[in-house]
């Protein structure tokens, strides 16, 4: 498992660099990031349904919100 | 947590665009798996199931406010882990509690996210109804956009009110069971939003995250040198958990991929990594397919144990699973049809967790880790 995540650290990284090597987009660049499929939850419900399973049976949870409702299954 | 109580402003936005008012319904049927018969005391390893239904009404007002309603309905029941024993050679034993727990859950959020020149602020509350826990929650968030909104910062507080009254407290049958008690939990995260070029965004973000009172499971229990003591954990755990999320479009195949990472790190000394990798092909016909990984890997708390041999010194015990260290890989997939305004759409998830998903060596791994299934059917339509 080590070598699997080392391989895609690296893999990452190379994304990452690759990305942000680019000029960021005039406004009217921006049709391709305005599409559904790239928004950061594409389907809300979905999401936070298997978020709901997630946090319920592993230790860590956290995410790019506050945390919202307690629920005693945690 | 079921719902996020302060919405991310970068979600606020979607819908901004979007005039009409959308319904949303989802049904989730979660089965885990049963456990084998030589990690098991029962006669039956089967455990737990939920049936799950979502329902959201979200509409944007004056193209400026967005509003939205949550209900979450879910009945469970089933066995759960109880407690381990040491077997022959001291092989750890679950001990199921028996299929006796059945329960509904009733949460419901209310959002309200509005747009003021370059920034957003948005405010939320929620409940949640359990016939042994009720959960109280309010948020805060905003955001402010920069640079003609290449950059976005945003940042957000919750609080949150737990009552515990476990089944069967303070009775004859469990007199170590307690009655009752309380626990809350602050958190605030603040996160940056890049567009890097015209087919990339990026976003991190920290979440830090505060409990307080009451955190052992009621349920549970611990062996201790041939005795069963209730489950008994630090009354505060501080979290921090770091967030990075990448969207890569892909023009020449029409699709998305979506990479997430997270660190976790809390003072009971658990560490986590999560990688979250999603592909959102768009097919003609207004077909969608999302392929999807999760893997997941943990280390334990610096007080767990599968069993204890005589009571620690700070008489802190738990032989949860949830706490144990251990990995998971989770593979899954979607598919959507759009269809005369409306969207239906079907998920199927295999979740299996063990040692052997671990980054780190597991020197005993335990008996009660989970495996899991869901089958989710969803319908969407804007009115």
């Amino acid at each position: 498992m080590k070598i699997i995540m080392l391989r895609f650290s690296a893999a990452l990284a190379a994304l990452l660099l690759a990305a942000c090597s680019l000029t960021p987009p005039a406004a009217w660049q921006r049709g391709n990031l305005a599409q559904p499929i790239m928004a950061w939850n594409p389907d809300g419900p979905g999401a936070a349904a298997r978020d709901h399973t997630y946090i319920s049976k592993e230790a860590a949870a956290g995410g790019a919100s506050a945390a919202g409702g307690g629920c005693g299954c945690r | 947590m079921a719902i996020p109580a302060a919405c991310p402003p970068a979600q606020a936005e979607e819908a901004s665009d979007t005039t009409p008012i959308q319904a949303d319904y989802r049904y989730s049927a979660y089965r885990e798996g049963s456990l084998p018969a030589d990690k098991i005391s029962n006669r039956s390893g089967d455990r737990y199931h939920v049936d799950s239904y979502q329902f959201r009404l979200s509409d944007t007002l004056a193209g400026t406010q967005d509003v939205a309603a949550d209900l979450v309905v879910e009945t469970m029941g089933g066995a759960s882990p109880w407690f381990i024993t040491p077997g022959v050679s001291g092989k750890p034993i679950q001990v199921l509690s028996g299929a006796s727990i059945e329960d509904r859950r009733q949460a419901l959020t209310l959002s309200d996210t509005r747009r003021f020149g370059d920034g957003t602020a948005g405010v939320d509350v929620n409940y949640s109804h359990e016939r042994d826990y009720r959960s109280a929650g309010l948020g805060l968030s905003g955001s402010y956009d920069l640079d003609h909104q290449l950059d976005t910062l945003s940042a957000g507080l919750g609080f949150t009110e737990n009552t515990l009254k476990p089944t069967g407290g303070d009775s004859v049958r469990f007199p170590d069971r307690i009655a009752g008690a309380h626990s809350h939990e602050f958190s605030a995260f603040a996160g940056i939003t890049r567009v890097v070029n015209v087919n990339t965004q990026i976003e991190t973000s920290l979440n830090y995250t505060q409990q307080a009172g009451y955190l052992s499971d009621p349920y549970k229990l611990a062996y201790v040198g041939g005795n069963l003591l209730p489950d008994q954990r630090p009354d505060g755990r501080r979290e921090l958990a770091w967030l990075t999320r990448l969207r890569y479009f892909v023009p020449a195949a029409d699709a998305a991929l979506h990479l997430d990472y997270r660190y976790y790190a809390d003072d009971w000394d658990i560490r986590a990594h999560t990688v979250d990798i999603a592909w959102y092909q768009q097919l003609p016909h207004d077909w969608l397919v999302v392929p999807r990984v999760r893997w997941y890997s943990q280390s334990q708390a610096n007080f767990y144990a599968p069993y204890y041999l005589a009571e620690p010194s700070n008489y802190l015990i738990s032989s949860d699973y949830r706490l144990s260290p251990y990995g998971a890989l989770s593979l899954g997939a979607e598919a959507s049809k759009k269809f005369r305004g409306w969207t239906l759409s079907a998920r199927y998830e295999n979740y299996r967790s063990g040692a052997r998903y671990s980054l780190h060596s597991v020197d005993v791994q335990n008996p009660g880790l989970v495996d899991f299934q869901v089958f989710s059917i969803a319908l969407k339509k804007e009115f």
